[in-house]
């Protein structure tokens, strides 16, 4: 995006009813357009909100910072330079740089840093904060030659780097890829000393829209894609399997096959991160087995299911993955080697992101890759990731008890032994429900979502109260797999969100939900805050059961209405401290 | 109005976006809508962008008109001959 473009996309008409998304960016320098940059990527990834960037007195980064009023905002963006540390690291004041003034300058940059930590951390537990370390040069100011790197400037570089180690172990703290910033935006034309000088403003301005666009996407985190469909042949790995048998199939350096092998690893990466994995090949069963066998395959079968292994067109595979996962399609990426194959199932799930994979071609693989990761990015690993592969294993039993019909089901789910632990409270530092919220589609009441900047007020306001809800049974662990918030009003609780893992379908925990909330409140009824969304199509067909006649806005449930529609409910139940 | 007089318009119209192409043409910076030093600032960058001219501050306000950056612009081969 070059400057007018920003400009322009600045001018476009906002709608009356936009929500404001508000962001202040800290910076030591004068903002101007990296701050027309951020703005109009922030529209460009948030076209329904009304942008607003903010920015604070010029040259007092952190003094800014200390000032700042985290309930004002959405999100923090911070943009270190050299010079915001120690001035004399700059190139707009005369501070000196003889040789006894070096380890001065070194010290107070370090104490800046100190400064920089303490502030960012306060302000970080309240608000989303995307940080970008500096990217201009350090001046010439050591007396080392500049191809040299001087003790001091890896002394201060080592603490740059401590530093933002530091805050990025929080969890509302992104710090800026240096590398994919050196990617973008090559390191040497970075600079501008004219406009430094005479403007204050040091970047050349491609460099300022690459910084507004990176921090735009921080703030922005897109919703992670679920799982990933991957071809076998010449995709998994190199040979088909049917031509040259189980033995001939290869993913080795030696083989000349190291693309398959790195595929395979970074399945594993994935799969080890809680991403499903399955796979969807035109082959023998009885072959793709014994080849998941192969004690050097890099990525185990049992990361992989379904594994759907025969001559019936890819789509319909695709059918039966995403029918066991219970996902939809556009949470989905497949990949082949096939571009037939990768058109074919296009074809039949417009919303799904079909790849094909580049065999042959390195920069295209090494593209696939990390474009496969950016898909697939999350901020943190938590239990539930690495549980969901196993309670989607089992989940079919749930759905397809023997019989089919609710006599069956009741003894099916008795036999399963299943617990559920009701977590009544607001605990700061468990994100599970903060994601379960912001990514659950099918089993929600309205697809309402929170900022993080919403949900900290969220945890602070004392008129709602948070229901996370944790479920396992014989099968195993599901974690926690469901969230309600709401509100008491007399006898009537209404309830504002709620949100439950399709993991957890077919096992009657939506009804447990609400006997809970008849009885920790004392209610007589239940109102739900509902909308409709073009996928909470189960959490419609639920609330359905439980009203005579169409499910109409915020339907009500009386307890005793509940009581006559309710199922047997067959787990045993216990409410714990929601910071156990 | 020929493809230079479009893109130099185009460069004014989105540094000023409150003034019209008649207030732009015709008017001294000092008295375009919502001139101030920062949108000065930001007419420089777009018409580095888009020309590769590189003007101060003080060198743009002694320009004074929308038809004198194109006349300067035109003197440094920038843009075509533009006809007095």
């Amino acid at each position: 995006m070059n400057l007018i473009d920003a400009l322009e996309r600045l001018k476009g008409p906002v709608a009356e009813n936009a929500r404001p998304l508000k962001v202040f960016l800290a910076c030591g320098f004068t903002p101007l357009h990296l701050e027309t940059f951020l703005a109009a990527h922030l529209c460009n990834l948030y076209p329904a909100c009304r942008v607003e960037v903010n920015s604070g007195l010029f040259g007092d980064l952190i003094g800014n910072l200390e000032r700042l009023r985290p309930e004002e905002y959405d999100a923090l963006a911070v943009v270190i330079e050299w010079p915001d540390l120690d001035s004399r690291l700059g190139l707009r004041t005369l501070g000196g740089w003889q040789v006894e003034k070096l380890p001065d300058i070194v010290n107070s940059a370090n104490h800046s840093l100190e400064r920089l930590m303490r502030a960012l951390q306060e302000i970080s537990s309240a608000l989303p904060t995307c940080i970008c370390l500096p990217t201009l040069p350090l001046p010439p100011l050591f007396y080392t030659s500049t191809q040299q790197s001087s003790a001091f400037e890896l002394n201060l570089r080592r603490n740059l780097a401590s530093f933002a180690e530091a805050l990025s172990s929080g969890r509302q703290v992104s710090v800026v890829s240096g590398q994919r910033l050196d990617e973008h935006s090559p390191p040497g034309k970075r600079f501008d000393l004219r406009t430094e000088i005479t403007q204050g403003f040091p970047y050349k301005t491609f460099h300022a829209s690459v910084i507004g666009e990176f921090l735009a996407e921080l703030i922005c985190r897109h919703e992670p894609k679920k799982g990933l469909i991957t071809d076998l042949d010449d995709t998994l790995w190199a040979g088909i399997l049917g031509e040259v048998g189980v033995e001939g199939v290869h993913w080795h350096l030696e083989e000349h096959a190291q693309l398959h092998g790195l595929y395979q690893q970074f399945l594993a990466s994935l799969a080890s991160a809680g991403i499903l994995i399955a796979a969807a090949s035109k082959n023998d069963a009885t072959l793709v087995d014994q080849a998941f066998k192969r004690d050097d395959l890099l990525l185990s079968q049992t990361s992989v299911f379904p594994i759907e292994a025969h001559w019936s067109p890819k789509s319909e595979s695709v059918q039966h993955i995403l029918k066991k996962w219970n996902v939809l399609e556009d949470s989905v990426i497949f990949v082949d080697d096939s571009p037939m194959e990768v058109a074919e199932v296009q074809a039949a799930f417009p919303e799904m992101e079909c790849l094909v994979f580049p065999k042959e071609d390195y920069p295209a693989f090494l593209g696939l890759l990390s474009h496969l990761r950016n898909r697939f990015a999350k901020t943190a690993i938590s239990e539930e990731d690495s549980l969901r592969l196993q309670s989607i294993r089992h989940s079919g039993a749930f759905r397809e008890p023997a019989g089919g019909n609710r006599n069956s089901l009741d003894d099916f789910l008795q036999q399963a032994e299943g617990r559920l632990s009701f977590h009544f409270g607001k605990p700061v530092e468990d994100a599970r429900a903060f994601d379960l919220i912001n990514k659950t589609n099918q089993f929600n009441l309205n697809g309402k979502r929170y900022d993080e900047a919403a949900w900290a007020r969220f945890l602070k306001d004392s008129r709602t109260c948070l229901v996370t809800v944790s479920y396992e049974d014989k099968f195993g662990k599901l974690g926690k797999i469901a969230a309600l918030i709401g509100r008491l009003a007399e006898k009537t609780f209404i309830v504002e969100r709620w949100v439950m893992s399709c993991r957890a379908f077919s096992r009657r925990i939506e009804f447990h939900c609400l006997q809970y909330v008849f009885e920790k409140f004392d209610a007589a009824d239940i109102v739900f805050e509902l909308q409709a969304t073009s996928r909470n199509g189960p959490l419609m067909e639920f609330l359905q059961q439980l009203v005579d006649g169409p499910v109409e806005a915020n339907p009500q449930l009386s307890r005793s209405f509940f009581l006559g529609k309710a199922p047997k409910l067959p787990h045993h139940v216990e409410e714990v401290s929601a910071s156990e | 109005m020929n493809n230079d007089d479009d893109r130099l318009m185009r460069c004014f119209s989105s540094a000023f976006p409150n003034a019209t192409r008649d207030e732009i043409r015709t008017a001294k910076f000092d008295a375009i809508p919502g001139w101030d030093s920062l949108r000065g600032v930001t007419l420089l960058a777009v018409l580095d962008e888009e020309f590769g001219v590189q003007i101060d501050l003080p060198e743009l306000l002694e320009l004074e008109t929308f038809d004198s950056v194109k006349r300067y612009l035109s003197q440094r081969g920038m843009i075509s001959q533009v006809n007095e």
